[in-house]
């Protein structure tokens, strides 16, 4: 069980970081020792991004899960319930296999995530990433989902505090802006719908592995043109 | 503070305290079990919450057993100490040594005198600047609660707090999710349209920007209504 002073602190410091980019992250992943944490919003209402990563790996650990539409922190969120998974590398998680693949591939171990919430406002989700094996006792699992809620009400005042002020650069879309400017050209360019445009893009960052964001920022700079 | 403002905007139209409070089960066990998660946290012997009820009393809602229970029944019934204190004033109430309390709240040292507790601490449950009753942490060692953790009970009160709103508030928040649903619906629509224009008449995205606002200027429009219809190839500019 991680120290309660430790736990205290990491509150509190969830708690004061209402401003965009202070660090919701290092408490997450310094109160439980992991290699890494992020902190992102899921579906509606605030879409789907980063809030924050304490580290590139992690970023692009809940990248990938983004991508895929699928991952622990999906599951986290759909079900309010904390998804803990000590060893990648023996089980299959039947709720995302696509992800789990993928982040043992990215070199996790431990997985766990936590919903992102406040009250009733479902808004997305906590991952701790490990690369050895880190499990979480029934303690720690709850100490983390009382600071995803504390994360949550900080998360919630940065989102409407952007919504008042007409900031329109704070929280994400579904997917990043690129994707969307990207299916706008390739529905022009290959005369089919958005929706089409977008699932040609996803395809095309699936089959060749590379993050969608990436592909999208290619077709969005003029360096690939889609057919 | 304008953050906390803002948050608690979310909520602003309508707690007032004559209204009846949210006591389904569901409630209920939500905060039994953040009572408890706040005992842990702040290695307190107890926890406990009392809010005001609808008939304007205070009641105690959930507490970690009899003895907290009973301190804070104590404290309803003489009218007078830390949770009660919390409750009137919607601040934090500490008490670091109850053996120095005579003074302030005389009834409540009284019978709270044999109870074991050496220090307590009640925390506000606050929106905005109506108080609805306060988390009261228990503890068997005297000492004060400092910055750190008070902001962190703060925030566990919060959390409570929004727990506790009737059905009236949760049509609220439901609203605001709406709200802030089709704003983001809007967002993605503006970026499509943005990589329409610039396919449609080779230039960057910044300036396809301009000149989907400067045609939703000229004509009277909505932004993501002339955008939707870029999208849905009613309209080319």
């Amino acid at each position: 069980m991680a120290d309660p002073d430790v736990v205290r602190t990491a509150a509190a410091a969830l708690a004061r970081a209402t401003i965009p980019g202070s660090d919701l992250c290092s408490p997450f992943r310094d109160t439980f020792g992991v290699a890494g944490a992020a902190v992102s919003t899921l579906g509606s209402p605030l879409g789907t991004g980063p809030v924050c990563a304490s580290d590139v790996r992690s970023s692009r650990r809940d990248e990938i899960q983004f991508d895929l539409g699928e991952g622990p922190c999906w599951q986290a969120h759909i079900t309010h319930r904390p998804v803990v998974e000590a060893d990648l590398a023996s089980s299959m998680p039947a709720a995302w296999p696509a992800a789990a693949a993928a982040l043992r591939d990215e070199g996790v171990m431990s997985v766990a995530a936590f919903p992102l919430s406040f009250g009733r406002l479902d808004l997305g989700a906590v991952d701790l990433y490990s690369d050895e094996r880190r499990d979480l006792s029934d303690d720690e699992v709850d100490q983390a989902t009382t600071l995803a809620s504390i994360a949550g009400r900080s998360v919630l005042t940065r989102a409407l505090d952007a919504f008042e002020s007409g900031d329109d650069t704070l929280y994400p879309t579904s997917f990043p802006r690129e994707v969307h400017q990207a299916s706008g050209m390739v529905m022009v360019q290959l005369s089919v719908t958005v929706e089409e445009a977008l699932l040609v893009i996803r395809g095309h960052a699936w089959s060749s592995g590379r993050p969608l964001r990436e592909i999208a920022s290619d077709i969005v700079l003029r360096r690939m043109e889609l057919s | 503070m304008t953050g906390r403002n803002r948050e608690t905007q979310l909520v602003q139209t309508f707690v007032t305290l004559a209204d009846s409070l949210v006591t389904g089960f569901d409630t209920i066990d939500v905060l039994q079990m953040l009572v408890e998660r706040t005992t842990s946290l702040f290695d307190a012997a107890d926890a406990g919450i009392v809010l005001v009820g609808t008939t304007g009393e205070l009641e105690v809602i959930a507490s970690t057993n009899e003895r907290s229970k009973l301190v804070a029944l104590m404290q309803l019934r003489a009218g007078q100490g830390p949770c009660v204190e919390s409750y009137t004033s919607g601040a934090v109430v500490s008490v670091p040594d109850m053996g120095d309390i005579d003074g302030r709240w005389p009834v409540f040292a009284d019978l709270a005198r044999d109870s074991g507790y050496r220090s307590v601490h009640a925390i506000p449950l606050r929106l905005r600047n109506e108080t609805l009753g306060s988390l009261n942490l228990f503890r068997e060692t005297a000492g004060a609660l400092n910055d750190v953790d008070a902001t962190a009970a703060q925030a566990l009160a919060d959390v409570a707090t929004i727990s506790l709103l009737q059905e009236r508030a949760l049509r609220e928040i439901d609203s605001t999710r709406e709200q802030l649903q089709r704003a983001l619906d809007s967002r993605v629509v503006i970026e499509q349209a943005k990589g329409v224009v610039s396919y449609s008449t080779s230039v960057d995205m910044d300036e396809a920007f301009q000149r989907i606002r400067r045609h939703a200027r000229t004509n009277r429009r909505p932004l993501g209504e002339v955008a939707a219809d870029i999208v849905a190839q009613r309209l080319a500019i």
